[in-house]
């Protein structure tokens, strides 16, 4: 009965944490990407530094999704188990 | 001069050989067509019995007679030196078309096994393709534009099909297509408990090469290589990707013309671009790295894009291969910090280059800190790559899954190609996650080299106060 709870819990939770974790890495991404394109309009000029800078920003608000994603195929195992 | 004419004289002799497109074109298509579908009728006569043999020669029957029609439906409207006779064109348009068809489809009605009934109707295409790719690569005045977007589009069409096709075992039906095909092809037979297995791993998963070889072998013993193949398969498709890239940019880098053409003049501008994006981190003295990451990033793209080619698989989609890659990155990253700064410097840096008493008493705290930053990176770096190939993958395969699914009632063996948005997509996300990886591992090499180390530190720093002040 208790692995059973645990089995339901994790039903429940794993998609609720990748939601989760979008939400934010969603806020982050959309901060990140009107940063960068304000700077760009700002700057044209500038336009290629500040599109690496951007893309890595991205690059780092955006794995913290794939961090739950990979957190979710690791655990997910365990929902049928 | 003497290249111009080197190159003009084979052209000129080859003109004179040119075959001619349109008839003798397609009356050669539909004799080799008729030659094939013997061969592999007698050879599937006896490995997958008379049933199957007869779907396949009555399937490419039906495809050559189709063909047929339409050559001497455009003969009798269009001839060469001929009266054209659009009055026969039509009748024969009106009585053959629907007999025809209504033909085709008493053939998929027959019950006789689908598969081989829809392989030999695409036997023909597959002949057309095959010539015109042959024409394609040895003449090079067939090289047009519209020959090669025609080859593009067949290419994309027969991707889409091949894709769901073998998912059509997909876990969801698996046992009814196990029962509704008992005496269907080998793969679709024996798919279904790999499927099943497929389904206890949780994840949808294209089929690939391994999956079909090891389902050939499913219920039976697996021979020690079909298992080496198996246990292997990511490192093997890695080294595929490998021996694409070398193969390719062999080719490429082989004619050393001074005017590039073709494929040296594709690599070239893309290596071109290559270099200036990452020596404008770098700053002129990381020269020397620039080969490194751009391999790099050429390898993870084609790894990338591997996924998305029916029978093939990303290595990217096992974290094995990711975390390997980073720790190429880590260990060259280590290497250049020792021999660039000395062990001392490489210490200094850990300790976040202190230069008074305060910075010495801050860098016990430091170390550690920086010690553990450093080793994070390849964490990070290989799970994003991997999950997000992963991610990828596995919207696919959900999608042709879905496709197949939709056309389950009518136990067709190819799905609808409800991937075709994502394929997108995938091309989109696979260059991005490629050109990630190598800007973080440029960025890593920034960070370790001594003068930009400094620089990009008091950047840092002044980058903190402004946004500090902008609070």
């Amino acid at each position: 009965m208790g692995f059973a709870n645990f089995q339901t819990a994790l039903a429940y939770a794993l998609p609720l944490g990748i939601g989760l974790a979008a939400i934010g890495s969603g806020i982050g991404l959309g901060l990140t990407g009107k940063g960068g394109l304000e700077a760009m309009g700002r700057q044209p000029e500038a336009a290629a530094k500040i599109q690496t800078a951007m893309i890595l920003g991205l690059a780092f608000s955006e794995a913290l999704t794939i961090y739950a994603f990979v957190t979710m195929f690791i655990l997910s195992g365990k929902i049928s188990g | 001069m003497n290249t111009t004419d080197h190159g003009a004289a084979p052209r000129a002799d080859r003109k004179g050989t040119t075959p001619p497109m349109g008839f003798d074109f397609v009356a050669r298509t539909l004799r080799a067509t008729g030659l094939l579908t013997i061969v592999l009728a007698s050879a599937l006569a006896v490995y997958a019995g008379p049933r199957v043999a007869l779907a396949l020669v009555l399937g490419s029957a039906w495809s050559l007679a189709n063909l047929a029609l339409w050559m001497a439906l455009v003969r009798c409207l269009s001839p060469r030196g001929k009266v054209a006779e659009p009055v026969r064109g039509l009748a024969l348009l009106a009585v053959k078309g629907p007999l025809l068809y209504a033909a085709g489809w008493l053939l998929l009605a027959s019950g006789l096994p689908a598969p081989a009934l829809l392989f030999g109707f695409g036997l023909v295409f597959a002949v057309v393709t095959a010539r015109a790719l042959g024409l394609w690569l040895t003449h090079p005045e067939w090289r047009t534009r519209a020959t090669g977007r025609a080859l593009g589009v067949l290419a994309l069409a027969l991707a889409l099909g091949a894709a769901p096709g073998p998912v059509r075992a997909a876990p969801a039906h698996a046992s009814h297509v196990a029962k509704a095909h008992v005496a269907a092809t080998a793969a679709a037979e024996t798919a279904a408990p790999e499927a099943a297995a497929k389904q206890e791993e949780g994840a949808p998963e294209l089929p690939n090469l391994v999956t079909y070889l090891r389902a050939a072998y499913a219920g039976k013993t697996e021979p020690g290589w079909v298992k080496f193949v198996h246990d292997w398969e990511n490192v093997l498709f890695a080294f595929l990707a490998a021996v694409v890239l070398i193969v390719v940019f062999g080719q490429a880098a082989k004619p050393k013309r001074l005017v590039p053409q073709g494929m040296q003049n594709a690599a070239e501008a893309l290596f071109g671009g290559l270099h200036d994006f990452f020596l404008g981190i770098l700053g002129p003295e990381g020269k020397a790295y620039i080969p490194f990451i751009a391999s790099l990033m050429l390898y993870i793209v084609t790894m990338n894009w591997m996924g998305m080619i029916p029978f093939l698989k990303s290595p990217n989609t096992s974290l094995n291969t990711t975390f390997a890659l980073a720790l190429v990155v880590f260990v060259y990253v280590q290497y250049i910090g020792i021999t660039k700064n000395g062990i001392l410097g490489y210490l200094h840096h850990f300790a976040g280059q202190p230069k008074d008493a305060l910075g010495w008493g801050a860098a016990v705290l430091l170390f550690p800190l920086e010690i553990m930053g450093e080793l994070i990176k390849p964490v990070s770096l290989s799970c994003r790559l991997f999950g997000n190939i992963l991610g990828e993958d596995i919207l696919l395969a959900v999608f042709v899954g879905l496709g197949v699914t939709t056309l389950k009632f009518v136990h067709s063996p190819i799905g609808l190609p409800l991937q075709l948005p994502f394929l997108f997509l995938s091309t989109l996300f696979g260059l991005i996650q490629g050109l990630v990886f190598a800007l973080l591992s440029t960025v890593y090499i920034v960070m370790m080299l001594p003068h930009d180390d400094h620089h990009g530190d008091h950047a840092g720093d002044a980058h903190a106060t402004a946004s500090a002040g902008a609070h």
